[in-house]
């Protein structure tokens, strides 16, 4: 997993980082292990920008629920 | 006693963001089984997964098809379904992983697991966090208080629905609302203005309401907007927009059944009283 990844994935259950991030994200991103670019880029909390070096495609949140909100027909 | 058959099903919920609402268990089983077939949307939580899984299988592009092809949502459903009963009866552990909780507006983990049991395999689900607690916390508001109802928008436009007034009122999926041929992802202004003719049966144009998306990931926040009922037409939504309708009237005493209770209390009371005099 990437070191930018896992930022992302221990940011959202770690209360520490999470706090530090708060306060001051580049030094957290920072302590955190990431490069000076990826400190930059998650202080901007850019997603798209994120999901390029993440080599993901960048697509909003779709809901994909799956309802059967008519079982008659 | 009947032999289960080798492959299990375990369907879990990764919550609505990343690994902060996943729960150990879950992510125990995403780690150990043998695959995991999941409709993740969100692409960090995605990416993430596909690194932790032994065996990842996304089942994601079943919903391109249906945007490309035009086709039933139900079909792409039972697709997804059997995608995962597949892996099953190869005799693989398989985790089917969606956000949120999965059987909570999610009929293909409820479908896959009706099927496996009925073919004699084991199956089972364990919960997660689902877009409801999400708003509870988000909106300090508490179902208890008030009740709560709670139903998909458009279920709510084509079917005769007994609204409460009393209670709060929960219309999941507005951003969908209307599109009866379950071929698109979508609403329009015309679909929404029947939604909301259908809603001021019960509910003042000037009601207040509030437009709810839950954060997907760490860097996000959640998404509060109150509106006007009326203005609902022409509001910003999206797949994961969530209508919130407060109460907008006072609870009515329901004077006969306390009356009842009363007696009842009072009855019990003298029958007390007459035990500990003999006593």
């Amino acid at each position: 997993m990437s070191t930018l990844l896992n930022y992302l994935n221990v940011l959202d259950k770690d209360v520490n980082l999470l706090l530090a991030h708060r306060s001051d994200p580049v030094r957290a991103a920072r302590e955190f292990g990431l490069s000076p670019s990826e400190q930059i880029l998650i202080a901007s909390g850019d997603k798209q920008r994120l999901a390029e070096i993440l080599d993901l495609p960048f697509r909003d949140f779709d809901s994909i629920d799956s309802i059967e909100i008519d079982p008659w027909r | 006693m009947a032999i289960k058959k080798q492959g299990s099903l375990v369907c879990v919920g990764t919550g609505m963001r990343m690994g902060g609402q996943l729960t150990p268990i879950a992510q125990s089983y995403i780690e150990n089984f043998d695959v995991v077939v999941a409709a993740i949307p969100h692409i960090f939580t995605r990416k993430w997964l596909m690194g932790i899984a032994k065996e990842y299988i996304c089942l994601n592009d079943y919903y391109a098809d249906m945007r490309e092809d035009g086709k039933d949502r139900r079909n792409t459903y039972r697709r997804m379904a059997d995608t995962i009963l597949a892996e099953m009866r190869s005799g693989k552990r398989v985790c089917a992983a969606f956000y949120g909780h999965p059987g909570i507006f999610a009929c293909i983990s409820h479908m896959a697991i009706a099927d496996a049991r009925a073919e004699g395999y084991e199956a089972h689900m364990e919960p997660g966090i689902s877009a409801l607690d999400c708003l509870v916390a988000d909106l300090g508001i508490d179902p208890g208080t008030r009740g709560m109802q709670s139903m998909e928008s458009t279920q709510f436009m084509i079917y005769q629905r007994n609204i409460d007034p009393t209670a709060l009122l929960i219309l999941w999926q507005p951003g969908i609302a209307g599109e009866l041929a379950l071929k698109k992802l979508e609403t329009n202004e015309e679909y929404l203005q029947v939604l909301v003719d259908k809603l001021t049966r019960t509910y003042s144009p000037e009601h207040e309401v509030y437009l709810y998306e839950a954060a997907t990931d760490p860097l996000e926040k959640a998404r509060i907007e109150k509106i006007r009922l009326k203005d609902l037409p022409r509001a910003f939504l999206k797949q994961i927009t969530t209508l919130v309708i407060p109460a907008a009237q006072d609870l009515q005493k329901d004077q006969n059944i306390i009356d009842q209770l009363d007696a009842i209390t009072a009855r019990r009371q003298s029958a007390s009283d007459e035990m500990a005099e003999r006593a």
